[in-house]
C-alpha cells in the first residue's frame, strides 16, 4: 500500500526555504567548500556556454552560406551575361586560383565550399551590389 | 532551430553572478529534495555513481545547454526550469529503480505534468511511519518543536504556521533548521529501520 508523502516532501521543502538565506551548514553537510563548489560549477557552465556559442556561430554561418548560395544561383540562372561576368571577376579578385574553373559547372557543394573560402559576409555584400546594378 | 537558438541566446545572456545564485539555490533545493529519498535509499551514491546532489545539479544544467530539456524562458525562471528538470530526473530514477529497467527514457515535461502526482511522491506507508516517529522522537524534549510538529501536520507554508502557532517566521526558520538536523541524524543513525 502506498500513501502520498505530502508531509515528508513538505518537511524538506520547508527545510529548503529555512536554509536558503543561511546555507553554509548545508554545504558542510555535503562535505563541500561552498566557494570551491560554486567556482567549479561556474567553470563547467563557462565550458557549456563556449560550446553553445560555437553551435550558434555554426548555425549562423550555415544560414549566411545559404543566402550567398541562393544569390549566386540566381545570378547564374539569369540571362544577364554582364552580371555573370561581374560575378566571375568578383570571385577571381578574391580567389585567383579559381581562374581555371567554370563557376556555372560547379556542383552546389563546391559552390558552398568556394563561398565559405571567400568570406561569406563580404561576398553577400558584393553580390547585393551586383544585384542592385552597383 | 529558431527556438533552440533563442534558448541558447538566453542561456548565454545569464551573467556569472546570476549563475552562482541559481546554482547555489538549486544545490540547496536538490539537497533537501533528495534528503528524504537518499535516507530511504533511492538515490544513493551507489545508484548514481557519485554524490547525488552534484550529479543532479550537473546533469540538469547540462540538459538545458544540450537542449535535451528546453528552457521555457517565458514561462519559468532559470531556477524554476532547472528544478523541473531535477524533478523529472528524480522521478525517472525512482521508476528505474522500482522497475529495474535499464533503458528508461527521461520523462518529457508534458508527460510529467499529466502524470498523477501520487506516482511521483509516494512512499511506502512504512517509510511514512518511520518519518512520523522521527518527528515525534526528535521533538519530545522541546515544547516549541512539539508545536512545530503539530503545525506541520496542519499547514502547508511558513505563513500558515505563523498564524497557527503565533511564532514569528524567523523563529519558525530556526525550529525548522533544528528539526531538519535532528530528523536527518535520527534517520541516518536508525537506517536499520529502513528496509
Amino acid at each position: 500500500m502506498k500513501i502520498k508523502a505530502n508531509n515528508i516532501d513538505k518537511f524538506f521543502e520547508l527545510s529548503n526555504e529555512a536554509f536558503e538565506s543561511d546555507n553554509e551548514s548545508v554545504y558542510n553537510d555535503l562535505g563541500f567548500s561552498k566557494d570551491e563548489y560554486l567556482d567549479n560549477k561556474l567553470k563547467m557552465i563557462k565550458r557549456l556556454k563556449l560550446k553553445s556559442k560555437a553551435q550558434l556561430n555554426k548555425a549562423k554561418n550555415e544560414n549566411l552560406l545559404e543566402i550567398a548560395l541562393h544569390k549566386v544561383q540566381n545570378i547564374l540562372e539569369s540571362a544577364n551575361e554582364t552580371v555573370k561576368e561581374e560575378l566571375e571577376k568578383l570571385i577571381l579578385t578574391r580567389s585567383p586560383q579559381f581562374q581555371f574553373r567554370n563557376i556555372e559547372k560547379l556542383e552546389e557543394e563546391d559552390l558552398k565550399e568556394l563561398l565559405s573560402d571567400l568570406g561569406v559576409i563580404d561576398i553577400i555584400e558584393d553580390l547585393e551590389k551586383l544585384e542592385n546594378g552597383n | 532551430m529558431d527556438n533552440d537558438k533563442e534558448i541558447l541566446q538566453h542561456l548565454n545572456s545569464i551573467t556569472d553572478i546570476e549563475w552562482m545564485d541559481v546554482v547555489d539555490k538549486l544545490t540547496i533545493y536538490v539537497h533537501f529534495k533528495l534528503k528524504g529519498r537518499t535516507l530511504f535509499g533511492a538515490h544513493s551514491e551507489q545508484n548514481l555513481g557519485g554524490n547525488p546532489v552534484d550529479y543532479y545539479v550537473d546533469e540538469a544544467i547540462g540538459k538545458l545547454f544540450s537542449l535535451e530539456w528546453k528552457w521555457q524562458f517565458e514561462k519559468y525562471s532559470l531556477l524554476e526550469q532547472l528544478q523541473r528538470v531535477v524533478g523529472s530526473m528524480i522521478s525517472t530514477n525512482v521508476k528505474k529503480l522500482k522497475t529495474k529497467k535499464e533503458d528508461i527514457i527521461l520523462m518529457e515535461e508534458d508527460k510529467l505534468i499529466s502524470m498523477d502526482k501520487s506516482e511521483i511522491n509516494d512512499y511506502d506507508v512504512e517509510y511514512y511511519e518511520i518519518f512520523k516517529n522521527a518527528l515525534e522522537e526528535c521533538s519530545k524534549d522541546d515544547e516549541d518543536l512539539q508545536l512545530y510538529v503539530m503545525a506541520l501536520d496542519e499547514c502547508i507554508s511558513f505563513d500558515e504556521m505563523v498564524t497557527a502557532t503565533g511564532f514569528e517566521k524567523k523563529k519558525l526558520y530556526v525550529l525548522q533548521k533544528k528539526m531538519t538536523r535532528r530528523v536527518t541524524t535520527y534517520l541516518e543513525t536508525n537506517k536499520k529501520l529502513i528496509k
